[in-house]
């Protein structure tokens, strides 16, 4: 039963890498293809991590998967920040305004 | 076929995405994008390789993977961004600076040997003079 939901978990996981990957080609704007690859992305291996954790059931691989979990949530959102505004300033270089962000 | 060779084959297919993104992004903000769903597709493979051969150790490497590829997002995209215009000595500006007088410096002292010393000093002057 819990191998099953486990399955199915990693399943879900990589549909949503997928779906980001799929965004990530089809999308018409570098900020637009940066907001697809750093949230969905982030939630797939989330959930793809969940999965696997719980297809374990093993401290051992638990903590090490909570570990994982903590880093990508820590440090993810800075990453994609830095993006974020490389991007935004890369659009707004040749529109002549001097507030860029 | 089995499921986990089903997950390395979804993950095979966005990693090739990313890769088309790396090398015909418009601007260099997608090709860091490519590399970052990279990233998070060589985790994906290493939590697959865990589960497939059993050991922990590619779990180690997947956090390792996570951690270096924050860094590396974030030190691209700190080297990527142009210039604020006309603003002042902020700390957006000792990325991109830092990274092309690091660049230069070393193409000096490469070109040091030989005769064409004053080519390597002009070129940095060239692309610190871009706007």
């Amino acid at each position: 039963m819990m191998s099953l939901l486990g399955w199915t978990i990693c399943g879900l996981g990589s549909v949503l890498l997928l779906i980001a990957a799929i965004g990530i080609l089809r999308l018409p704007d570098a900020l637009a293809r940066q907001h697809a690859a750093t949230k969905a992305v982030t939630l797939a291996v989330l959930v793809f991590a969940l999965g696997i954790g719980l297809l374990a059931q093993d401290p051992a691989w638990n903590w090490r998967l909570l570990a994982l979990a903590c880093s990508l949530i820590l440090t993810l959102p800075l990453a994609s920040h830095a993006l974020a505004r490389a991007a935004m300033r890369e659009r707004m270089r040749g529109s002549g305004l001097d507030q860029i962000p | 076929m089995s499921l986990p060779m089903l997950f390395v084959l979804i993950a095979g297919a966005s990693g090739l995405m990313g890769f088309y993104r790396l090398l015909a992004g418009p601007t260099a903000t997608d090709r860091v994008v490519g590399l970052d769903i990279l990233f998070a597709v060589a985790i994906i493979l290493s939590l697959v390789a865990s589960w497939v051969s059993g050991r922990t150790v590619y779990l180690d490497v997947a956090i390792g993977l996570a951690l270096v590829g924050c860094v590396a997002t974030l030190s691209w995209a700190r080297l990527i961004q142009p210039d604020a215009e006309g603003g002042g000595q902020g700390g957006a500006q000792v990325g991109p600076r830092g990274g092309c007088q690091a660049g230069s410096q070393d193409s000096s002292q490469a070109s040091d040997r030989g005769d064409s010393r004053g080519d390597g000093r002009g070129n940095s002057q060239d692309r610190e003079g871009r706007p």
